[in-house]
């Protein structure tokens, strides 16, 4: 740290801005100045803009010339279009009928019941961004739709036995592997007798009959030939 | 403030040797009258004796006249000081300095040799101290610290950032007082 005596660094200081360059020398140096009698020597003053002050000026210059350019290539930049989303039409499903069957066994009505199953819609609106779903045929949904023609056979089958057939052919076209078939097979055994057919009734049943290994029909099939005789 | 464009050529005039308009001759005699002290001064602090101080002082303007047309008055004192110090260093670099006692000023010589006598031992003691700093030490402990400028107007003259300026004059001091501090040791004893 400083210990040197102030008062005297003051004096020398002090000592210093007094000093003047004699007015002779002065007014000597003026006139050699404007008469142009001066020989230069080959030095070079400092920038008129000080050093912070021209970096700011750069800098702004920059900054500007960025959002010129930005501004430009908004204006020229060719705006393509935005995709257009496909328009989807809208897809109903109708809801199958109510899904109550009752099925006439030999020891009485079986109820069978089954869910009604929920069908997605699609969206109707075109441009919904969400893609369309597609109706998804579920198990659950086909049994219902079995039912529904096994029903529609079974209250056509008393009155209206050949109607009952047709329905049972698009019930057989439609599920060949249906669920309810024997169900069906039944049903069918019972219209061809009402029509007269036995002797078709008869190999269709010894048919149900060998493929039925856990006896299920066999007392319906002898009720429905005793109905029948 | 002049275009870019006519202040580049006004340079070109002025450079070539073309003669200064009455407005121009007006405008250095102003800047002279305001400055020359003080530039003076500080190529005195420079090491120049009076004489070489005398001359280079007439360079200093010399450059101004170059470039009065972007002479701004709030950078006037910086912009002086920085051909200031660029022609002392010229002139110690190619001139052997000379050790002959500068000329005492006019008007002052015959009124009080007594206090000029002490003013010159004084200044003498000054200048063989800051004869032993560095030159960018010096320069920017005569610019700040006896001539008063800004940190600003020393950097402009300088032509290094603030604070570079500021960690100078730090070190300067600090170094100044030392060698102040030693000299006045070495004197009493």
């Amino acid at each position: 740290m400083s210990n040197a005596p102030n008062e005297t660094k003051q004096t020398l200081l002090d000592a210093a801005r007094a000093e003047r360059q004699s007015e002779t020398a002065a007014k000597r140096g003026l006139d050699a100045l404007l008469a142009g009698a001066v020989e230069p020597i080959d030095v070079e003053g400092p920038p008129a803009v000080p050093e912070k002050n021209r970096l700011a000026w750069v800098l702004g210059a920059l900054l500007l010339a960025l959002l010129a350019f930005a501004w430009w290539s908004k204006l020229t930049r060719v705006e393509t279009p935005a995709p257009v989303p496909p328009v989807v039409a809208p897809i109903v499903v109708t809801p199958p009928p109510a899904p109550v069957v009752v099925v006439e066994l030999d020891a009485g009505a079986v109820e069978l019941d089954a869910g009604v199953p929920e069908v997605d819609a699609g969206q109707a609106t075109a441009p919904a961004p969400a893609p369309t779903k597609k109706p998804v045929v579920t198990d659950d949904d086909a049994l219902a739709r079995e039912l529904a023609l096994l029903d529609e056979a079974r209250l056509q089958v008393a009155k209206a036995p050949r109607a009952a057939l047709a329905t049972l052919e698009r019930h057989r076209a439609q599920f060949p592997r249906g669920a309810l078939k024997l169900e069906a097979d039944l049903l069918r055994v019972e219209a061809q007798l009402n029509l007269g057919r036995k002797a078709e009734a008869s190999r269709l049943a010894e048919a149900l009959k060998k493929a039925d290994t856990e006896g299920l029909v066999h007392d319906r099939l002898e009720r429905l030939f005793e109905q029948h005789p | 403030m002049l275009p870019i464009f006519l202040t580049v050529a006004a340079r070109k005039l002025e450079a070539a040797g073309t003669p200064l308009s009455g407005a121009q001759r007006d405008r250095l005699q102003s800047l002279y009258a305001l400055h020359h002290q003080i530039v003076w001064r500080v190529l005195r602090r420079s090491g120049l004796d009076e004489a070489h101080a005398d001359d280079a002082a007439q360079q200093v303007f010399l450059v101004a006249m170059k470039r009065l047309s972007d002479l701004r008055p709030e950078t006037e004192r910086g912009f002086l000081c920085g051909p200031a110090v660029m022609v002392a260093r010229k002139l110690r670099q190619t001139r052997a300095k000379e050790s002959l006692p500068g000329v005492l000023p006019d008007g002052e010589s015959r009124d009080r040799p007594d206090v000029l006598a002490e003013q010159r031992l004084n200044v003498a003691i000054l200048d063989s101290v800051l004869k032993q700093l560095t030159d960018e030490l010096r320069e920017v402990f005569v610019l700040q610290e006896i001539e008063g400028l800004s940190k600003r107007e020393a950097a402009m003259a300088l032509g290094v950032p603030e604070g570079t300026v500021a960690s100078r004059l730090r070190r300067a001091r600090e170094s100044f007082d030392e060698l102040l501090t030693a000299a006045t040791k070495g004197a009493s004893s």
